[in-house]
């Protein structure tokens, strides 16, 4: 009898290590590693937007070798919401362990994205602090900072007398909103710094003409910040054409080609860019550690950086400029 | 024996199992464990190793692969500088002292024809992205026919241009940057630029510059498969990336390389790390231009390495199941002749003595069979013998009671009281009787068989007394017991058999009259009692059958000389006993030996210790 409970003990020891040792070295995967998926919306998977592109690479590089298959995908246009919407829809179709987006700020985006929570895909939102009813990993560029490292900018090109108005798109977009919460905060020490904040859509015309306008009714304005691509172009024609280009600076957000060149023209006194390549490759790597069950702060924030045209060709600053592929 | 049992029982909590086999079995599992674990990890560490060093290997001929073929592109552009350098037009169109004139007429043809060959170059090169002379007398041709250079970027600002400089005549590799000196054109490349000199080899003229378009490069680097994680990087002489795919980690401080521990590594070596991002293998290569060339394998994407951990893991278990197997069943056959003694040691318990072990082998445990069977048998004899003493003890002491109470005697001694009473011999019917009376009280009512030796004699005067009036004519008597003895103890009614035995075989049928003679003498080791005749006397033969009559047989009215013998000897031991020595005619003696025992009292002491000594 005590011959008998003593094998069948041993046994049980014998498969109960065999079966340790098996998952303690993943011999034996539960269920094929191509079956673990994680889906990428970018904001437009526009091969001609290099911001897109570079969170894109980003995403790429943190899911390199981690047996984890991206599915990478987003609308042309990045104001396209119904087209996100339709790709939302989708996702949660294909149910991927884990969805990271930049969603477009609308209110059938947001739905849907509580939609996508309640099925069990884990989120984690990039780039745009997102109003949800819920709150989500979020990996983004700290806007406010960005903000104020512009008006900083600002304050130091005006010699500590700056007197400065914004050029936003809508008046609607959370990341603007920041951004000029940042600007006024970092002018506000330097009274009656703050000359207003203006819009010009997305439209290099109308943000043109609100410059145009912007210049000659408030001649004390000796700096304008831009707070989009289109803006800064439209600003920057409006102050060559005026004969104020050395008397009032821009500062611009993001980078472009167009941008760039008028940054090494001098038309452009600075720009504030975002690190594109660390929000795909932080945003993928927080959806894994999702995925493994291991801890995530629920907001990362990214930094920005202030390029001149003296840091502009510096081996770090390229790398953001140009984006290589 | 005691002692040692106990310092046997301070080993046993090593094995705190119940039983043997499984004691065996736990030493035998721990044993096999033991060995088959650190040879296996020794297997494991030699074989891991042999993997890591062909992964070293592999990935050292990748990176020589890489370094081989970046090493192409840099001499192909070295190739080309050369081209340039020695090259006439070249010469004549920057040259400091003109030969060329400003005249646009005069540059022009120049300026085709070196444009020309350039394009040419450019044509059977895919990789190189332009090749461009600036000349120090501010003239510029590239390999376009019409170039407009990018206003805002001063050639002699660049790091290429500069370093060129410094290095005077040496060809510079620039580390991959965005060339934006033609408008419009913002392309990384890979510049080699070098000063060319004067046909007098001392001054010089312009700076030649070559790009190599990054993207060869960097195809070539993403096309290397080291693994799922694996990767190629490059740094230059000071430590300075020119390549990761994971630049913009590192500046931004996601992400550290192990720059440091590459730079002070020599070319063709490779080291090994290990932190929280993995193990992992760099190889490092120098190339001749400055740049050292670094794969990164991951241990764990390697071919090989997990099929070797996942082989021996399994052979590892393999084994160590086999061999429990096998050691459960070693110590099942080793412990069941235990058992089996075991249970015939249950048998016996119960009172079994027919058991007999099987000895199957004469080992240890065949030894302790054996011993074990002899032990058995033993007891069995021992109990057998235990059994007839008592038988003999009971027999014996049912004979005494007859022969206290022999009915022959008494009905002789009634009839000599009637006798004399009838021919009015009153005082010798009292005598007799009062006699009679003492005899009797003396043998019955005393329980105990020890008595003094005082009683014994008592007993026999009496006894004497009553056949002295019976057989007055015929027998006469002495005692002779000194003072000294009377308190030692003797058994009950040893004398008597004796003195009977002579009166009605010694002395009853010899003509004339008989003397008795009972003796008590102290010796040194014990009482001597003496019973003494002068009768018939015996032959060889009769003494011969005294000792040899068959069990119960005896002469009427006596008790056998042989149970009298055995009796002393089962409360005595066996140095005493019985001797006779007779001579027909003459007489015989029979000499009575016990040992001087004191408590006449406690008789049971006596006993004890009488069994106690027999044993």
């Amino acid at each position: 009898m005590r011959v008998q409970r003593f094998t069948v003990g041993l046994g049980v020891l014998l498969v109960v290590a065999v079966l340790f040792t098996a998952f303690y070295f993943q011999l034996y995967r539960v269920g094929t590693s191509n079956d673990r998926a994680i889906a990428v919306m970018l904001k437009s998977s526009n091969v001609r937007s290099d911001f897109w592109q570079t969170v894109r690479d980003g995403a790429e590089a943190a899911a390199k070798g981690s047996g984890v298959r991206l599915e990478i995908m987003g609308s042309l246009q990045d104001t396209d919401a119904a087209t996100q919407v339709r790709l939302l829809e989708d996702v949660l179709i294909r149910r991927p362990e884990a969805l990271v987006v930049a969603p477009i700020e609308d209110a059938g985006v947001a739905a849907m994205l509580d939609r996508i929570r309640e099925a069990g895909i884990k989120l984690v939102v990039m780039d745009t602090p997102m109003q949800l009813d819920f709150d989500a990993v979020t990996v983004s560029s700290d806007h406010t900072e960005a903000g104020r490292q512009a008006g900083g900018v600002a304050v130091k090109e005006a010699a500590d007398a700056p007197r400065v108005a914004v050029l936003s798109d809508f008046a609607s977009s959370g990341v603007s909103a920041e951004r000029v919460k940042g600007i006024r905060e970092a002018i506000e020490p330097y009274g009656d710094s703050y000359a207003g904040t203006f819009y010009g859509e997305n439209s290099e015309d109308k943000a043109y003409a609100a410059a145009e306008r912007l210049v000659s009714n408030e001649p004390g304005v000796n700096a304008i910040i831009a707070l989009n691509e289109s803006a800064a172009l439209g600003a920057a024609k409006a102050l060559e054409e005026t004969g104020k280009r050395n008397s009032v600076k821009l500062i611009a957000f993001d980078s472009s080609l167009y941008e760039i060149k008028l940054l090494e023209e001098g038309s452009l006194g600075a720009m504030i860019v975002q690190r594109p390549f660390n929000m795909g490759y932080l945003g993928v790597r927080a959806a894994l550690k999702l995925i493994d069950g291991r801890e995530v702060s629920r907001l990362t924030y990214i930094d920005s950086i202030v390029v001149t045209r003296d840091n502009m060709y510096s081996p770090e600053n390229q790398k953001l400029l140009f984006p290589f592929r | 024996m005691l002692e040692r049992f106990r310092d046997r029982r301070a080993f046993f909590p090593i094995f705190p199992l119940k039983s043997i086999q499984s004691s065996i079995a736990f030493a035998f599992s721990v044993l096999i464990l033991l060995t088959v674990a650190a040879t296996s990890l020794i297997a494991y560490r030699l074989s891991v190793s042999a993997v890591e060093r062909n992964s070293k290997g592999y990935i050292r001929e990748v990176i020589n692969q890489v370094n081989t073929n970046i090493q192409s592109y840099v001499d192909n552009m070295e190739n080309i500088s050369l081209l340039a350098m020695t090259n006439k037009d070249v010469k004549y169109y920057i040259s400091g002292n003109s030969f060329v004139g400003n005249g646009n007429e005069e540059r022009r043809p120049y300026e085709k024809r070196i444009s020309d060959l350039f394009q040419a170059i450019l044509y059977t090169r895919k990789d190189i992205a332009s090749i461009m002379v600036f000349g120090y007398n501010g003239r510029f041709v590239s390999d376009r026919r019409i170039t407009t250079l990018n206003p805002n970027a001063k050639a002699e600002e660049q790091a290429w241009y500069k370093d060129a400089r410094r290095a005077s005549g040496k060809s510079v590799i620039s580390a991959p940057h965005v060339q934006n000196i033609l408008q419009d054109e913002y392309r990384w490349v890979v510049s080699l630029s070098r000063e060319l000199k004067n046909s007098d080899g001392l001054t010089a003229d312009g700076i030649f510059l070559v790009d190599l378009n990054l993207s060869v490069i960097n195809d070539l680097l993403s096309q290397i498969n080291l693994g799922k994680k694996g990767y190629v990087f490059i740094v230059d002489r000071s430590g300075n990336i020119v390549y990761h795919p994971q630049q913009q980690l590192i500046y931004s401080g996601l992400r550290s390389e192990k720059i440091a521990e590459v730079g002070s590594a020599p070319s063709g070596t490779a080291f090994k790390v290990e932190d929280d991002e993995g193990k992992r293998f760099y190889s490092v290569q120098d190339t001749s231009f400055g740049w050292k060339i670094v794969g990164v394998a991951y241990a764990g994407d390697l071919i090989g390495y997990r099929s070797t951990l996942i082989n021996f893991l399994l052979i590892t278990l393999g084994g160590v199941a086999v061999s429990l197997v096998i050691s459960v069943l070693l110590s099942h056959r080793l412990s069941r002749p235990i058992r089996n003694l075991q249970r015939n040691m249950r048998k016996v318990e119960k009172g079994n003595f027919d058991v007999q072990a099987e000895v199957a082998q004469m080992n240890e445990i065949g030894q302790l069979a054996r011993t074990f069977n002899m032990m058995v048998g033993q007891i069995k004899n021992l109990m057998q013998e235990i059994v007839v003493t008592h038988e003999n003890k009971r027999k014996s002491e049912l004979q005494l009671l007859q022969a206290q109470i022999n009915p022959h005697f008494l009905y002789n001694t009634l009839d000599s009281i009637v006798w004399m009473a009838e021919t009015k011999q009153h005082e010798e019917v009292v005598l007799m009787t009062s006699a009679l009376a003492k005899l009797f009280r003396a043998s019955i009512t005393k329980e105990q068989e020890l008595v003094p030796v005082r009683i014994e004699v008592e007993h026999i005067t009496n006894y004497l007394l009553i056949q002295k009036m019976r057989y007055s004519s015929k027998l006469d008597y002495r005692l002779e017991i000194p003072d000294s003895i009377l308190e030692y103890g003797t058994l009950k009614i040893l004398l008597q058999p004796f003195v009977e035995n002579a009166i009605y075989h010694g002395i009853r049928n010899k003509p004339g009259i008989g003397t008795i003679v009972v003796r008590g003498m102290e010796t040194g080791e014990g009482i001597v009692f003496e019973v003494e005749d002068d009768g018939l006397g015996m032959t060889e033969e009769q003494l011969e059958k005294i000792w040899h009559a068959p069990d119960g047989e005896r002469r009427s009215g006596g008790i056998g000389i042989r149970n009298v013998n055995e009796r002393i000897q089962l409360y005595f031991g066996r140095s005493y006993g019985i001797a006779i020595r007779s001579e027909l005619a003459e007489g015989t003696v029979v000499t009575i030996r016990i040992p001087k025992t004191k408590g006449t009292g406690e008789p049971d002491d006596a006993g004890q210790r009488a069994e106690g000594s027999a044993s």
